[in-house]
């Protein structure tokens, strides 16, 4: 199977400039079923699967509240999960909204939740193989997410290697929750082959089975705390790839932070900034103020958007983020939490609305 | 620009520093390695008593991770958040340009016309406000 993976397909329409008006960087597609990726694995693994009745990835150990997680009307007819079938996905997110392009982000970053690491690299490969058969092969608006074994930086850089130079192949995709920080030595060969392919790091919601907890107080009770808290993880990965120095290492790498909200951002840069004027002896490699990296090396999505009951409010928190140089629009479809790229903004000046839904992720993804 | 004496060299030892009021200001005069610096007793910050802090090295790194201590002696630290100050200029580390204290020149002058008979100490600190 991985003969069409290594052969980057025609992209001449990737090529051919064209007016944007509207860029999602967090669309889930999704499968029905881990049969789907079976034709994909070695036999060994494929075997593996079957002998041990393996189902699904690991999910969150919360029922969730609202449809299971899902908007309830982007199930295609009655089987198959929302996000699986790929004509129904066109037509309700791009077709309906006018989405030029859609950054796929699935709910594969799962597979680092697995405690066995080479079962997570052979499915992280049978997964990017499916994408790019199954989906990327099928409409030139959408782009991929390479899901990569984080249990593994070795096997990790591998399939980056493997895969990460096709035009259709934007980012790898991880969860905010991890085993330790992401500025930690371990992680550096991993963003080294990121930088080396031009791929960005996309972080998305999420952290599990062997992850840490998303807060530091540990495993809250409901989903409704657990959405809440997971802004916690996306701060301390921040906070740790700065003060460790990864940009330095890797001056043209990128994050986008997804689904992580947003908010928080202003607190992170003057809480990093005042802390670096007295404790940059620490961390001497830090020769600028902190903040200045984090508007040059993270982006953000903005699902789901911060909803003050003074729309103001918001338009001040862009402000102190620049949110015109920082901020992405993402819509989420098809989970219960969707964001209308129509509706969920208030009233946003012209120029700071392109550069929200367009601009910032056309840069940042080289669309 | 006025001359104010200060203290005797020896009253400073290498290391070490002597804080001093002068027309209403108060004044840390440091002796560093041999050279005499001074400035403001007070931090930019919050105004903690900068001259109280200890001297210390400075830290850089060209690479994450390897760092070199340089300049020993040379670095202020306020007692109370940290900021390091060069003594040398008054210029903070962490923003050169636009967090200073106020460093005044000091000279060390030879005594010439005291003749008294036993002269222990044969040069003296002067600080010159500016």
């Amino acid at each position: 199977m991985s003969a069409v993976a290594h052969e980057p397909r025609a992209a001449t329409a990737r090529q051919t400039p064209r007016e944007l008006s509207l860029i999602d960087c967090d669309a889930h597609h999704n499968w029905g079923g881990v049969k789907d990726v079976l034709p994909y694995l070695p036999r060994y693994w494929a075997d593996y699967v079957l002998e041990s009745q393996f189902k699904a990835l690991p999910n969150s150990p919360y029922p969730k509240g609202v449809g299971g997680g899902e908007r309830v009307d982007a199930r295609p007819g009655d089987v198959g999960s929302a996000g699986s079938d790929v004509d129904f996905f066109r037509r309700q997110l791009l077709d309906e909204w006018g989405v030029d392009v859609a950054i796929l982000t699935g709910q594969f970053y799962n597979v680092a939740f697995l405690a066995n690491a080479g079962f997570a690299a052979a499915l992280s490969s049978a997964l990017n193989d499916w994408m790019i058969e199954t989906w990327l092969a099928r409409d030139d608006r959408f782009r991929g997410s390479l899901t990569v074994p984080m249990q593994d930086p070795v096997a990790a850089v591998k399939e980056i290697d493997r895969l990460g130079s096709r035009p259709d192949i934007v980012q790898i995709l991880i969860s905010a929750g991890s085993r330790m920080p992401y500025g930690q030595a371990f992680y550096d060969p991993i963003w080294e082959a990121c930088e080396r392919n031009g791929l960005v790091v996309g972080m998305h919601f999420g952290g599990i089975g062997i992850m840490h907890a998303p807060t530091s107080a540990g495993w809250p009770s409901y989903y409704l705390e657990w959405h809440t808290d997971m802004s916690q993880a996306f701060q301390a990965q921040m906070v740790s790839l700065v003060a460790e120095g990864t940009f330095q290492k890797f001056p043209g790498l990128k994050f986008a932070l997804i689904e992580g909200g947003f908010a928080w951002v202003p607190h992170v840069m003057w809480r990093l900034d005042k802390n670096w004027k007295g404790l940059r002896t620490e961390c001497p490699w830090l020769t600028r103020k902190p903040s200045e990296i984090i508007l040059d090396h993270f982006r953000l999505t903005t699902q789901p958007i911060e909803e003050p009951d003074n729309d103001a409010h918001l338009l001040q928190v862009f402000e102190m983020m620049d949110a015109s140089r920082t901020l992405m629009f993402s819509s989420d479809y098809p989970h219960w939490d969707f964001d209308s790229p129509q509706q969920a903004f208030p009233r946003l000046p012209a120029e700071l609305k392109r550069r929200i839904f367009v601009e910032n992720a056309r840069e940042l993804y080289g669309l | 620009m006025t001359r104010h004496v200060v203290a005797h060299v020896a009253d400073i030892p290498p290391g070490e520093r002597l804080i001093v009021e002068i027309a209403g200001r108060s004044i840390g005069v440091f002796n560093v390695n041999g050279r005499f610096f001074a400035v403001k007793n007070s931090c930019p910050h919050q105004g903690g008593q900068l001259c109280l802090g200890r001297t210390v090295g400075l830290a850089t790194a060209e690479r994450p991770g390897e760092i070199t201590y340089t300049r020993e002696g040379e670095i202020l630290r306020c007692p109370w958040h940290g900021w390091e100050f060069d003594l040398a200029t008054g210029r903070s580390v962490f923003d050169p340009n636009r967090t200073r204290v106020k460093s005044y020149p000091v000279e060390v002058e030879e005594l010439q016309a005291e003749t008294y008979p036993v002269e222990i100490e044969r040069e003296r600190v002067v600080v010159v406000l500016t």
